[in-house]
């Protein structure tokens, strides 16, 4: 206990977004997690029956089914002390105006308001569980686009929530979907309509503010046939002294010759576990790409994965983790190909520093009639100092003669050479090292919009600083 | 000896029959067996190791162990020079041996190897002293089991070579149609600066189902190359458990896979890099036919503070029907920062152009066949070096060719 106590001292010293506001919630359920919480919640959000239903099924499958034995360690978690619900204001806010000053302050220190000045498609922000800021460019309601958070999206179209919802990431999936399924708040609902391309990637930005609050939303991106949408979902949140636990199910559905971008950069504060379940499935001749950035946080496991549907669908996996003191990155991919003629790409780079502990663990899987698929996975890793750790565990299982699948992981330290030419054209050492790792990152950072890339850069030149000697 | 003896049940009664008339020390090693054998709790589906191989079907209830006959020979011309000495484990294994092979490292127990420490029946030993260069032959030692109802076939081989020799060792495993589950154990300990090459070659009947865990321990600036050579069996789980306790030393391990019917392989290979500033090499080629299922699972670990290892490891599986299945996982568990690791595996078919000169030039279509499976072997092959052993494992492979894809 003493020691993560100093850890968390350690952690809150230079962390950048290390504050929290006063809480003032509207509503606040009580801790820990039982029937009523969950009737509560539902009853609240005046869901119709039949989610209701899902809930209670999903929670009884909860307390059944046993933790997960494999992977990170997970036994900080204590279910009965969360808040599985926080509603921070009233109704959903339509204009930035109507937003409470406290929710503001908190936002500015984020950068929210400057992304809505650059034009961005859509702000919305979850503060705490709910959504509380919502806007669409009307060029973007023009054609049609549904944006908005996920428990509107179930009031106002429940036609096709209840077509998709739970059919990719089932309750019975994992522990943490059937928990994220009986409690889920939140989130985001993105329908693009035929033909519709949406140019300006839609954004979500989530934070946790209550100690002690688990986060649980729920995303659902259903792109219909010919149509193309990016969505970017970058998260922070302060530093508390116990754990908290997030835990998101996000469903991607890409019909026929469409293509959703799915864009995350996590910077969890250095105490969240963040346990995530992502799952897309890709129809004829869809694309579905996952660039997945894990900077923060105490214990991630996420493996974000694509099913290959039918013939001609592609997937891709662009993940970067960082992993520094007391951290584990426990990312990865996982590719299902279903249908002949599918291709797949993986690409993962991870670096573990001050004892941080990074791995790639992911599966691809080629169905006995899925002929002339090909994959391709390849896993960098960077260890900075002798403390830290790097694990490749890489799951390949092959039914298929024509498939053609190759996989390369490497593991090394920063090149001698790459530092000794560097430092021979004048640059110190720190530099140097900054720089390398930089370029090891680059793939990663040049698929990313302007900002977050800017963002990303400045965040991991401070973490390489003082990584020499 | 003759080739049945006295069928053993695993109990401490039949132990007690066994050991009767044995060594105080043996017996007492033999009785720790048993000791682990009924603490350590029998794998389950659930552990990650045995995931794809279910533990029914190599199950340990009610078997009866059965000894095998072995002959003794070898592969090349000229005879193996003076301190070298290779015979019959119930002849050789003594006292001194079992002080020479003490493991430094825990790894590399499970219920198997517990049972067949305390029931073993058969093998073979070779000791080879220093200063011993043995280069032109391989001794060749051939365990032949005969199956029945429950039988089990426990042999323990071990290698022991001092400083600064070199040596080649095979050992062939054979057995009848009838049913047998067969767990050999075989531990190697190779000395400083010595160069060993171990071949180990499963031949087993059409029924026979084995777990054998090869176990070795690589001194500093040795060289050992272990090659598997999986032909015949029903079901394999193998085990390879590497200690590199010295600098500059290599541990290879070769697999050389044909795989055909429904034929089931699963491989568990693990290389420990117990120093730093030494090389592990695990290379496999898996040719799978008709319905065989083959699983790799490799992983190299690097303990902290085993600097400047180089760690490869590279799993090619050629699939040459539509219901074969190959699964991979070649992990790294690396807790080190200056260490160069790469692993790969791959997955094809063979190539259609090659197939389509092959047959331009007038071969038929399974003499294309053979001569793409046999190039795919030959990476595996030339590790070997030595003619009269390649020419040997060729004769083998082609054999199973023959079988599989026809002449």
């Amino acid at each position: 206990m003493s020691t993560d106590a100093a850890l968390l001292e350690e952690v809150g010293k230079d962390y950048k977004y290390g504050f929290h506001d006063k809480e003032a919630p509207v509503f606040k359920s009580e801790k820990g997690l039982t029937e009523e919480i969950v009737r509560a919640i539902s009853a609240r959000k005046e869901e119709p029956q039949w989610m209701l239903d899902y809930r209670l099924k999903a929670l009884k499958h909860f307390h059944e089914r046993p933790m997960p034995n494999w992977g990170c360690d997970l036994s900080g978690i204590d279910f009965a002390n969360i808040h599985y619900y926080v509603k921070p204001s009233e109704k959903t806010e339509k204009s930035w105006d109507d937003v409470p000053e406290y929710i503001k302050e908190t936002f500015d220190k984020l950068g929210i308001p400057e992304a809505e000045r650059k034009f961005l498609a859509g702000v919305s922000a979850q503060y705490e569980s709910e959504v509380v800021y919502h806007s669409i460019r009307e060029d973007l309601e023009a054609q049609g686009v549904i944006f908005m958070d996920m428990d509107t999206g179930l009031r106002e179209h429940p036609d096709i929530v209840k077509k998709y919802f739970g059919k990719i990431i089932p309750y019975s999936d994992n522990k943490f979907s059937a928990l994220n399924s009986a409690v889920w708040s939140g989130g985001s609902f993105i329908w693009v309509p035929k033909g519709v391309e949406v140019e300006i990637p839609l954004q979500a930005y989530f934070r946790i503010n209550t100690e002690n609050m688990g986060q649980f939303e729920r995303t659902l991106i259903i792109t219909e046939p010919g149509s193309s949408v990016h969505y970017i979902e970058g998260c922070t949140a302060p530093i508390y002294s116990s754990d908290s636990l997030h835990s998101a199910v996000v469903e991607l559905i890409a019909l026929e010759g469409s293509k959703i971008r799915y864009t995350t950069i996590q910077n969890w504060s250095n105490n969240v576990y963040n346990l995530v379940t992502k799952r897309a499935q890709a129809y004829k001749n869809a694309t579905v790409e996952w660039i997945d950035g894990n900077l923060g946080s105490k214990v991630t496991m996420k493996y974000p994965a694509v099913h290959l549907m039918e013939e001609g669908a592609r997937g891709e996996v662009l993940s970067i983790a960082y992993a520094g003191k007391g951290q584990y990155q426990d990312a990865g991919a996982k590719m299902v190909h279903m249908a002949p003629n599918t291709a797949s790409t993986v690409l993962s780079k991870s670096i573990s520093k001050d004892g941080g502990a990074t791995s790639y663990r992911g599966l691809v899987k080629v169905m006995p009639k899925a002929h002339n698929v090909k994959c391709n996975v390849r896993c960098d890793a960077l260890l900075l100092d002798e403390k830290s750790v790097s694990n490749t565990f890489p799951y390949m299982e092959i039914e298929n003669k024509s498939a053609d699948i190759g996989h390369e992981a490497t593991v090394s330290k920063v090149g001698e050479e790459q530092l000794f030419y560097l430092m021979s054209r004048g640059m110190s050492e720190d530099d140097a090292v900054s720089m390398i790792v930089n370029g090891f990152f680059e793939p990663f950072t040049k698929e990313l919009p302007m900002e977050y890339a800017v963002e990303l850069n400045r965040l991991i030149q401070l973490e390489m600083e003082g990584s020499i000697g | 000896m003759t080739a049945i003896m006295t069928q053993h049940a695993i109990d401490r009664d039949s132990l007690n029959n066994l050991t009767a008339k044995m060594a105080d020390w043996l017996k007492a090693e033999r009785v720790k067996g048993m000791d682990e054998y009924e603490k350590l709790p029998f794998p389950e589906r659930t552990d990650e190791t045995w995931r794809r191989t279910n533990p029914k079907w190599v199950s340990l209830e009610g078997k009866k162990v059965v000894a095998p006959t072995t002959e003794l020979g070898q592969i090349g011309e000229g005879s193996a020079p003076e301190g070298v000495t290779f015979g019959k484990m119930e002849d050789l294994y003594d006292e001194k041996m079992m002080k020479l092979m003490a493991r430094k490292r825990d790894n590399g127990i499970n219920s198997f190897t517990a049972v067949n420490q305390a029931m073993w029946q058969g093998g073979s030993v070779l000791n080879v002293g220093q200063d011993i260069s043995a280069k032109d032959l391989a001794l060749h030692a051939t365990h032949t089991f005969k199956g029945g109802e429950n039988a089990l076939g426990l042999t323990r081989s071990m290698v022991h070579v001092g400083k600064f020799s070199k040596v080649s060792v095979m050992e062939t495993f054979k057995s009848d149609d009838a049913e047998l589950l067969a767990c050999p154990v075989i531990d190697i300990k190779v000395e400083d600066g010595s160069d060993v090459r171990y071949v180990f070659v499963q031949d087993w009947g059409a029924e026979t189902t084995c777990v054998p865990m090869i176990r070795t321990e690589v001194g500093k600036d040795a060289h050992l190359q272990v090659l598997y050579v999986g032909l015949n069996g029903k079901i394999s789980k193998l085990f390879v458990e590497s200690d590199l306790e010295g600098q500059g030393c290599k541990s290879e391990v070769n697999g050389l896979v044909m795989a055909a019917g429904k034929q089931h392989f699963d491989f568990d290979l693990n290389q420990h890099h117990r120093v730093g500033a030494n090389v592990s090499d695990v290379l496999f080629h898996v040719a799978l036919a008709d319905e065989s299922r083959s699983n790799f699972s490799g992983n190299v670990l690097c303990q902290p503070g085993s600097q400047k290892i180089d760690g490869y490891q590279q799993n090619r599986n050629l699939l040459l029907s539509d219901k074969a299945r190959a699964d991979s996982m070649p992990k790294l568990e690396i807790q080190a920062n200056d260490v160069a690791c790469t692993h790969g595996a791959t997955f094809t078919t063979y190539d259609q152009d090659q197939f389509f000169y092959c047959r331009s030039r007038g071969l038929n279509e399974a003499e294309a066949k053979r001569l793409l499976v046999r190039g795919f072997f030959q990476e595996v092959v030339n590790r070997v070096e030595q003619p009269v052993v390649v020419d040997y494992l060729m004769d083998l492979v082609a054999e199973k060719m023959d079988h599989v894809l026809g002449k």
